[in-house]
Parts: C-alpha cells; structure tokens; sequence
C-alpha cells in the first residue's frame, strides 16, 4: 500500500466536433445522417420547430404531439399502436415552448414499415375526439398530483418572475385550461407547423442501404406551407417583485430557487458565465454541493445551471432542503454566490472544472446518437457548429481574474429572484 | 452481440472486458454482490447508506470525486435489493484513475463519524425527498411488507425507516463493509477504447494484492409458499385511488422469468398491450396501467399497477384486472401477438447494446448471474418461449392464493364527497 504511485491524469487538449453531413429531401427537409456501428437499429428524430406561440399553445402542441397516434386517415387508432408494437419501434413525441420533437428507434430491418407509418401519422392525422378527452383526464390528474409537491410550486414562480404568466415561457397550465382544448385547436395546430419548412431531420442508422432514399420517399412528401408565417420578436415582461414565499402545509422538505436572466448568446459573457455557474453548482464537486450536501447534509442535491431557450437564457440555482433547515440553507447560497463575487476562483480548483468540463464534452459527443443530440440542440437555438469550438476555447482561457469581475457584474445576490415554496415561517 | 473477454485473478476478483474502438472513452464497472437482502431486519437501508460512504475518500484519495473530475470522468452508483454497483466514465486514456479510485476505496475507506454523520443525514434527506415527499412515496415499503413474510425483500432499499438510518453506528457500517466489500465478492468490468490484455494487466496491477476475505455465509431466508390472498388497505393524502397488485414468480435464472416477462410485456407492452386497450382505452377503467417484474435475484414478483379513473371504485377496478389475468390463464396467446411481444424484446435487446455504460454494466450483472454468455443465452429463452408454456406460467402465478393486493384510498376524495 505504501509504495502505491498515483496515477498521472492526461489533461484533454482538443475536442472536435464538426456537424455531420447535411442533405436534403425533395421538400427541402435538411437530414444530418451519420451511419453507426454495433447493433443494427434506426434512430430518428424529427425537430418542430414553433413559430409564434401564445400561452395557449404549449398545452395545444404538447396535445397535438402526444394525439399524432391516436388515428390516422383511412385506419384505426389500434391499428397504428399495433403496428408500433408489433415492430417494438420506441416511439415518442412530445413538446416545449420552442419545439416540438418526435423521436423513434426501431430495427433496421423494419424500416420500410415502420417509415411508412410514422409518415402517415404525421402527415394524416385525424385527432379522435374520445382520445383527445382521455389525455385531458390524464393532464389534470398530473397536475393534481403536481400541486403536492413544493418542486413544482418553486419551479412555476421561478418561470413566472422571469417571464410573468402572459408569457409562453412563464406559464404554467392549469385545469381549466386543460378542460377547454379542443380538437379544432390540435388540427389548426397541425395544419400550420406540421410543414417542411419547420422542420429538420437527424438520423443514425445500421444496417439499411441508401437511408437518405428511404427517408426521402417517406419524410420528403410531407407537405410545405402554404404561404410563410411571419417571425415576430418575442417579448416577455420579468416581473417586479424579487423575493417569493409560497407556503405549504407541513412538508417534509422546502424548495429553494434562485434564478434571473442571463445575457444572449451573441454576448461575449455567455460561455463564460457557464464555466461560472458549473463552480458554482454545475457539477458533483461544486461548492454548493460540497457545502450542503457533503459538510452539512442539507440535501440530496444542490445545482445551478444556465438554461437556453430560443428567445431568453436564463440561470438557475435549485434545491430540496429539509424544511427545518430552510433559513440556514438558503443564508449558505446565498455565501457561496457572495464568495464567487469576493475572491478569486483558485488554479487548482480552475484546472479541475476545466477537465471537467471537457471530458463531459466528450461524452456529449461520444457516438452518432450523443453528437445528434447535441446537434438537435445547437439548431434549435441557432447555433452553428463553431459554438461548439467557442465554448472549448472558453473553457480553456478564461481566468480567475475575468470570472472575478463576471461574478461581480452578474451575481449580485438582490438581482436574482429569490423562491421559496416551504412551511409556514 | 457484446463480444468480451475474461479474466479471473488469483484473489478471485472476476474482470471482464469489451473493447470497443469507436469511442475515445471508458467505462469502468464494479459490482459487489449486496444489495438491501443481506440486511438485518432491525438495521436496514445499510447497503445503500454505505453506497453514500464510498464516497466519503481513501488513504490516497482523499476525495473520490475530485481526481475523476480532473480527468474528465464522472460517476456515480445505485444499490438494489441485490446489488451495490458503481461506475465511472472518463477518457480512455486516464482509466488508471478509475481502476486506483476503486482499488483505494476497497483497501482503505476512510469511514470516520464525520463521514458518517453528514451521510446518514443525506440520505434521509434522500428519504424525504423520494419516499415521504411524494405522493405514494411508501408503496415499496408497504407492498414488501406484504408480498414478503420472511425474506428480506420485505423492505426497499432506502431502508423500512428513517430511525434505521439514524441510528446506524461507525461500528455496524464498518462491520458490514469487512462481511461484503471483498475482491472476491465483486466482479469488474470495462467497456471502452482499451484493449482486453491492457485491462488485465492493469487489473492485475491494481488488485492483484488485495488479499480475498472469508465472507458472510448467505443465510437469506426462503419465502415460504403464499397460500391466501391477501389485501392490504390505506388512506392517504393522494389525488387519486392507486392500486397494486403483486404476484410471486421465479428467481432470475428461472424459465418462469422469461415467461413471466413475456407475461408483463403482453398485459402493458405499449399502447396496444391488453390492459391499455381494454381497460384504459376501451372502457376508461383506467387512467394509467402498467404491469412489470421487480428483477429480484432470488424468487421476485410481476406487479400490476394502476390508477383508476376519477369515480370508478377500487374493487370494480381490480375484477376488471381479474378479468384480463384470467384470459391469460384460459387462452392461448395468438401468434400475431406474440410475435410482437418477442419483437419488442428483440429491439430492446438491440437498443441496449447502443450504451457503453449499459454494455460495462449487463456485462458484470449477467457475469454474477452465472457467465457473461447469458447476456446471449437469454435471447435464446425469449425467442423459444410459446403459447403453450405462456399460458401454463400464468396459471402458476396469477391464482388467487398467490396475489397480494395494496390498495391506496385517496383521503382527498373522502372530504369532498
């Protein structure tokens, strides 16, 4: 045991990234494709993305995703969950505020069905009133369940202070909304973004011969828009008020957020900001963790983030504390973000979040279906392949001296909204 | 199909590995065969609280985490009724850090009161958040209770209470870690861009000299035959009326595994299985309906769950589940449908095998259960599953005598109504 010698650590030079191929179908659909090893399978995503939502439609898209296979024209709704079934495609569709996205990963050797299907559900759905009235039991059962517990309550003010209710960002759906979606509204809903020119394809596969052909006889038919929507700026109003107690009815634990808005992505302090908000929180041994979680055994979890949306980034700092420690959890963030704003981030600390960072950028792109994800992501917030290169570089020059004077500009304690849904004080 | 290879130390540390060379990472798995079932009944949750002091830094890591970060891997761990496993995932070129991290914590943990009292506190935080926090938090606790009488697939992993937890002792842990963490009671895997006879040297290298020890002898009681049904009711502050319904199976390497599997996927495979169909779709009995195997080593359960819809009473909701169940009993599968059900398993196998960490992790877990070949072997046991022996399981494990019931009644509707 004593003679043991440690390990030298490879720091990690480069990450490279370069998007895949682009093609595009007979509509003009772009298809990123990048072929994969090991088992033969199909992995497919299909990207929406939204223009112009009002509050109403994150209810209506997420409505429209979920009902695509409830029926379609010409065949019932068995028939199409039977046939996803019966060839164990894994299938889902969902939406957010900016998008929506329809994923399937099935065999290879099932393509042409399971291809012609998705096609079809896509492009001819009927929306069935009876399943329509199913889903809203469902979603107001969520929600019911939802309001018992305080995460829920110090998420939706969170979402509300940043961008206030009227907002697509800042709402939370409640019952009555739920109750009143209808069917026009998911076939409207359909009839406008369902179009080629909303929408782009990424896919790996094995084992399938010319899949660029395949795609394009299946995906390359559905339909372009009539005429173009307009773009219109989206403006969200924060709301005034910073500090937010919701009181629960004795629950075991309390959630704390602190959140407030971050500059775009076009500003030099966005990638940096990053590199602070994983010191601060961002990763297993950031300091919020260390603190409350392994020298106070506050928690299970503490973390900060910076969450990018089309039209808004934001920061994010949230806990579950147990409820008698509320006060003195909440005063120990509040420390540690004072602490970033007064001394120095230290090398060593630096060159660890460094390797931190690149190796989890690493494994962001390790394998067709990671990269393709991360590229889904880049093109829903516009980026283009040498953000990726941005962020790399960032991680690799920016100094204790430059996070010093980030951290006094942007983490000034009364700038953040401060959250708490807990027991009564 | 996984390819490996395998290489067993003289100390009786079994080490398999997949080389794969289209990645530039690793992954490094090690299971320890323990998991929740060698507890004591009186000192629960232990597994999983020590699962928290591995962490807690060794003799020349005083961090676990820190060295890992620097190397650009993450990691991370869950315990099971059966098993303790921990993973990392780092560049391939910085494996030796994983490979000293797990050596270290095995030779030399520090578990001091310190350790021991911030722990204990996390993961009773961990219990508040997961387990009485949320709505139906406790339905592994009470449903154990239940279907259990003897074995200690009684309690969950968290523990049967929090005073458990609290009252764990540096002495009990350390005892625990001298009966179960030992190079012979675990198996190491890796999976990554690392050629085999490189990991067994490095194996070699970092536990070729730790010394086997003598382990607890396995003194797991056998659950006795349930003969009756039985039913356990309980009011709650839910939104809705939640019911489960458990029924014993056999043990992992049984036929009755596969079958009953076959069993779960025909009930609430997808949105064209039996009970979504029938009993949410078609007559809105349900909300949701899910029907699963616990996975247990020794003889586990196939678990029908669901939530009724608003206004449907319990007892109607479980006769209609009776109703399906006895279908299964009294009439053979149709080939259409089980071919689909085989399909769906076949492109669950496939899907899988995408994941690096998956790959390290079957890889060990299906090493414990008898060879790493089985990871093969059981595609074959799905493949040749038929209607006749379908149907023959579901008598064995859906009559009556063997079902155990929980029902939840929502306290929410009582007061409304």
């Amino acid at each position: 045991m004593s003679q043991i010698r440690i390990p030298v650590i490879n720091t990690i030079k480069a990450v490279k990234f370069t998007f895949p191929p682009l093609h595009r179908l007979s509509n003009r659909i772009p298809v990123y494709f990048l072929p994969s090893e090991g088992p033969e399978i199909v992995s497919l995503k299909l990207m929406i993305r939204h223009v112009n939502l009002g509050i109403s439609d994150l209810l209506v898209s997420g409505a429209t995703a979920t009902q695509l296979r409830e029926g379609i024209r010409g065949k019932e709704k068995q028939e199409i969950s039977n046939q996803l079934d019966y060839y164990g495609v894994r299938f889902s569709a969902s939406s957010q505020a900016d998008f929506t996205l329809i994923s399937a990963m099935f065999l290879s050797k099932f393509s042409e069905e399971v291809l012609a299907l998705i096609s079809d559900l896509l492009i001819h759905p009927v929306f069935p009133e009876t399943a329509l009235n199913l889903f809203k039991q469902r979603a107001i059962e969520r929600v019911r369940l939802n309001k018992q517990k305080v995460e829920f309550y110090s998420g939706k003010l969170s979402r509300k202070c940043l961008f206030s209710d009227k907002h697509i960002y800042g709402y939370t759906a409640e019952e009555p909304d739920i109750d009143s979606l209808n069917r026009k509204q998911l076939i409207d809903f359909h009839a406008e973004h369902y179009r080629a020119e909303n929408i782009s394809i990424l896919l790996t596969a094995n084992g399938i011969n010319h899949p660029e052909t395949l795609l394009d006889r299946y995906l390359g038919i559905i339909p372009k828009a009539s005429k173009a929507s307009p773009k219109l700026k989206s403006i969200y109003h924060p709301e005034e008020e910073k500090y937010r107690y919701q009181q629960m009815d004795n629950p075991f634990q309390s959630s704390i957020a602190l959140v407030k808005h971050f500059p775009g992505r076009e500003s030099d302090d966005y990638y940096p900001l990053s590199l602070l908000t994983t010191i601060l929180g961002g990763y297993f041994g950031a300091r919020l963790m260390k603190n409350l979680r392994e020298d106070k055994g506050y928690t299970y979890g503490i973390y900060s983030t910076v969450r990018s949306l089309v039209n808004a980034n934001y920061f994010s700092l949230r806990t579950e504390v147990a409820a008698k420690h509320t006060e003195s959890a909440y005063q120990e963030m509040i420390k540690e973000i004072k602490q970033l704003r007064t001394s120095p981030v230290g090398k060593e600390e630096l060159q660890l979040v460094r390797n931190y960072l690149l190796g989890a950028m690493m494994r962001s792109i390790d394998g067709p279906e990671q990269i393709l994800k991360r590229v889904l992501n880049m093109l829903i917030l516009g980026q283009d392949e040498t953000s990726f290169q941005r962020y790399i570089e960032t991680i690799h020059t920016t100094n204790s001296k430059q996070l010093l004077a980030l951290a006094n500009q942007y983490f000034e304690p009364d700038s953040f909204y401060h959250i708490v849904a807990g027991p009564k004080k | 199909m996984i390819k490996f290879e395998r290489h067993l130390l003289s100390n009786g540390l079994t080490v398999i590995s997949h080389y794969d060379a289209n990645t530039p990472m690793a992954t490094v798995n090690m299971l320890y065969r323990v998991g929740a079932r060698n507890e004591e009944p009186g000192k629960t949750g232990f597994a999983h609280l020590f699962e928290h002091l591995m962490f807690a830094g060794s003799a020349h890591a005083p961090s676990f985490d820190e060295p890992l970060e620097r190397a650009g891997g993450e990691n991370n761990a869950f315990t099971n009724n059966d098993i303790t496993n921990y993973y990392e995932v780092l560049p391939a070129d910085n494996i030796e850090t994983a490979l000293f991290l797990e050596s270290d914590r095995l030779q030399a943990l520090n578990i001091n009161t310190h350790s021991l009292e911030v722990q204990r506190k996390v993961v009773m935080e961990e219990f508040k958040e997961n387990y009485l926090n949320q709505p139906y938090g406790d339905t592994w606790h009470l449903l154990g209770k239940l279907a259990y009488k003897k074995h200690p697939y009684q309690w969950p992993t968290i523990g049967k209470k929090l005073s458990h937890i609290a009252q764990a002792s540096l002495a009990d842990v350390q005892l625990f870690f001298d009966q179960h963490y030992a190079v012979n009671n675990a198996i190491l895997s890796v999976a990554g861009n690392i050629k085999s006879n490189h990991i067994f040297r490095l194996a070699e290298k970092w536990f070729g000299d730790i010394p086997a020890k003598s382990l607890k002898e396995n003194s797991i009681p056998e659950e006795p035959v349930q003969n009756k049904a039985r039913v356990k009711e309980v009011f709650a502050d839910v939104p809705l009326d939640a019911i489960y319904m458990a029924f014993h199976m056999g043990d992992r390497m049984s036929r009755s595994y596969y079958l009953s599997d076959i069993l779960s996927d025909i009930l609430s495979g997808g949105k064209s299985s039996r009970l979504y169909q029938k009993l949410v779709q078609e007559k809105h009995i349900f909300n949701e309906i899910d029907a699963y195997l616990t996975g247990y080593l020794d003889p586990g359960l196939l678990i029908v769950e669901g939530k009724p819809a608003r206004g449907i009473d319990s007892n109607d909701a479980i006769k209609a589940i009776r109703l399906e169940l006895n279908k299964l009993m009294l009439e053979k599968v149709e080939n259409r449908e089980l071919q689909k059900v085989k399909n769906q398993i076949e492109a669950h196998h496939a899907f899988e095998e995408t994941n690096q960490m998956n790959k390290a992790f079957s890889l060990a877990y299906f090493e414990m259960l008898g060879g790493a070949e089985l990871l093969e072997t059981e595609k074959q046991y799905y493949r040749m599953a038929n209607a006749v022996s379908i149907r023959d399981e579901a008598v064995k494990i859906f009559k009556r005598q063997n079902e155990s019931t929980l029902i939840y009644r929502s306290n929410k509707k009582e007061k409304k109504s």
